[in-house]
């Protein structure tokens, strides 16, 4: 079976009269059917971008540069890129998104039902009555008590765990191969979150959808992925699967955030810190870009940038630890 | 054991609800409702509960920032909630706030230099010079250089921005300091710097800390006791390890169990708690948690339990003990 998505050489520019930044560059990843992936990374790094640009969201002054987005559709294999107009039939049907915000990403002036609603009139030909019954249904799926009342009631009268909840069901309404969650639980309070994880969880088996989970928070990736990808400035440092990640960790920048986390509890020591700062959007040193905050850095760092090779199967990294090889040195 | 430097007595606060046309108060929103704790001397004290459960509120309400409906706040020997507006002005060197969003805590229209200068021209009569020296003083204790000085705050990264209110909150070397949510709004890699630079300032300049967060795991590292809140009312209290490691409370069992683990091999079991936080308006007559609990039993939707003592400092509110 081959991969749902493919994303290759992606870059993304913001494009001003005077100048042009790169803020994403050359990611590339694949994703299967039925598999969760997790990108995670700091703010500024370029993962929701990315997100946004397999969605074709990206407006002005931010622009693809180049690369490609195959996307594996009803009609057969295709880059989103290159699509226009033939966008809108995808989106909500066959891929959807869903919103960090859930309280500013639904619209205050339209009933819970209009806006569930409003995906099935675009992509289907149904009666009311049926579309009704389908709403319903998809409330109590995503475990809304009272369904047939909250149909009638706006955004603003209910919790913002309950509204994640109607962004989960609108987002899934048309049963979509690819669902896209940016930072779905970071508004959200720890039990919320914790009720959001495993009803995405529960509903990615029984819809066969592939997710793209985007976080800053490890844990979450923890709990919810098998794939995962660690950016950084807008690139791929290091991409593996989950446990890898967690047990084998290569790069190290991810070793710092891991460390950064999971060294807090331990009284006896100072936290672990990676120094300096999260870089601008645009850093494009002649080197590493994680050189000057890296423990490890030698003077190679400093004069080229490292490729993100295979170090072991399935397990990427971008760093001279590992050489051009991809054995340790 | 240190000397006691804070003490919090049924703190109560409550803000009316309006409606009608004549502005009528309806009700009472119980942000905070019967809090009593202490806190020692160079300890720091930690608030836990997801959003709304009143702990943002009683960091203020302790600093009158929000005026508290009733109760008594002693610190230092000092009744807070007795003085006079002025006089609790003057108070205010000694005790002062870390909000959490430096990026709109900051005027922007300000230099860093006349942001740490404001609090010292307010509270000391200070000549210029003395002045100049302890704003430099600040700026080495946070980590920031001395050139940094004439820029605004838009010129500094997040992390560098809470730097920047922290000296501000230490600059009139005061005793004690509330900080909520210091660090939320900052990567994960910037966490740890600022957390390392509080415990750090804690060490050196003898601070007193009540930290607001509703994180568990920061909670867990930089604090040594823990009131854990649910809906306006402290539901459990106790040294960190005592809450950490035997939580008694099913609130406090469900909080900890739905942090994600940072392990993706260990699959723990999670308690998911169902439905949402009830209003604050007109809480329930019996145990605010009765809803959501698993445990719960008849007792509870009928009586409010009270804060029972369970050895040690460790003190919890549920009719199961």
């Amino acid at each position: 079976m081959g991969n749902l998505l493919e994303v290759k050489n992606l870059g993304i520019d913001l494009v001003t009269k005077n100048s042009t930044k790169t803020l994403v560059d050359d990611v590339s990843f694949e994703i299967g059917r039925k598999q969760s992936y997790g990108i995670v990374g700091e703010s500024g790094c370029g993962k929701s971008i990315t997100a946004l640009s397999i969605m074709q969201l990206l407006s002005y002054p931010l622009k693809t540069s180049g690369g490609q987005i195959l996307f594996e559709s009803e009609t057969g294999k295709i880059d989103l890129l290159s699509l226009t107009k033939e966008m809108r039939k995808l989106r909500g049907k066959e891929i959807s998104m869903i919103f960090q915000e859930p309280m500013t990403a639904l619209d205050p002036i339209f009933t819970i039902e209009q806006q569930i609603v409003e995906t099935l009139n675009f992509h289907t030909n149904l009666k009311k009555v049926e579309k009704h019954k389908i709403a319903l249904e998809m409330l109590k799926k995503v475990g809304i008590p009272r369904a047939e009342q909250i149909l009638k009631e706006y955004p603003h009268q209910l919790s913002g765990g309950m509204l994640q909840r109607i962004m989960i069901a609108i987002a899934l309404i048309c049963k979509p191969k690819l669902l896209i969650a940016d930072e779905p639980t970071t508004a959200l309070d720890v039990t919320i979150q914790a009720q959001i994880l495993d009803l995405m969880n529960e509903l990615k088996e029984s819809y066969d959808t592939s997710i793209i989970m985007i976080t800053h928070d490890l844990g979450v990736i923890a709990e919810t992925c098998e794939k995962v990808a660690v950016f950084y400035a807008g690139q791929v440092v290091e991409e593996t699967d989950v446990v890898s990640l967690f047990h084998k960790t290569a790069h190290p920048y991810t070793t710092g955030l891991l460390k950064a986390v999971t060294s807090l509890g331990d009284k006896s020591n100072e936290l672990y810190t990676i120094p300096g700062l999260v870089p601008a959007g645009g850093y494009i040193p002649n080197g590493c870009r994680f050189e000057e905050r890296c423990r490890m850095a030698k003077d190679i760092c400093r004069q080229k940038a490292p490729q993100l090779i295979e170090i072991e199967k399935g397990h990427k990294c971008r760093c001279w630890l590992y050489g051009e090889s991809g054995d340790r040195k | 054991m240190n000397k006691l430097l804070l003490e919090v007595e049924n703190l109560k606060t409550y803000f009316p609800v309006k409606a009608g046309v004549f502005k009528k108060t309806a009700g009472y929103v119980h942000a905070v409702d019967d809090i009593s704790f202490k806190v020692n001397e160079q300890e720091t004290f930690a608030l836990v509960g997801e959003s709304g459960c009143g702990k943002s509120t009683t960091g203020r309400s302790i600093l009158r920032i929000i005026e508290p409906t009733s109760g008594k706040v002693t610190f230092d020997g000092v009744d807070v909630l007795k003085l006079s507006k002025e006089e609790m002005r003057k108070e205010r060197r000694n005790m002062q706030l870390i909000f959490q969003n430096p990026y709109s805590s900051l005027n922007p229209r300000m230099t860093v230099k006349k942001l740490l200068e404001e609090p010292l021209k307010t509270h000391f009569n200070m000549s210029q010079d003395e002045i100049n020296k302890q704003v430099l003083w600040v700026m080495d204790q946070v980590g920031l250089s001395r050139d940094q000085l004439e820029r605004y705050p838009h010129q500094f990264s997040g992390g560098q921005r809470q730097r920047i209110s922290i000296a501000r909150a230490i600059i009139s070397k005061p005793k004690f300091i509330v900080a909520d949510e210091p660090v939320s709004a900052l990567d994960v890699s910037i966490q740890s710097q600022i957390l390392n630079l509080l415990i750090e300032l804690q060490k050196n300049l003898k601070l007193t800390y009540i930290f607001i967060s509703h994180d568990l795991n920061i909670v867990r590292h930089i604090s040594n006791s823990v009131a854990v809140m649910y809906l306006g009312r402290m539901v459990e209290t106790g040294s960190t390890e005592e809450i950490f490691i035997r939580p008694l409370h099913p609130y406090t069992q469900a909080l900890l169990s739905a942090v994600p683990s940072k392990d993706p091999l260990q699959k723990k079991k999670r308690i998911i708690l169902k439905g949402d936080v009830p209003s604050p308006v007109n809480p329930p007559v019996g145990c605010a948690f009765y809803a959501r609990c698993e445990k719960a039993m008849d007792i509870c939707k009928e009586k409010r339990p009270m804060l029972e003592n369970m050895g040690g400092t460790h003190q919890t509110a549920c009719h199961l003990y």
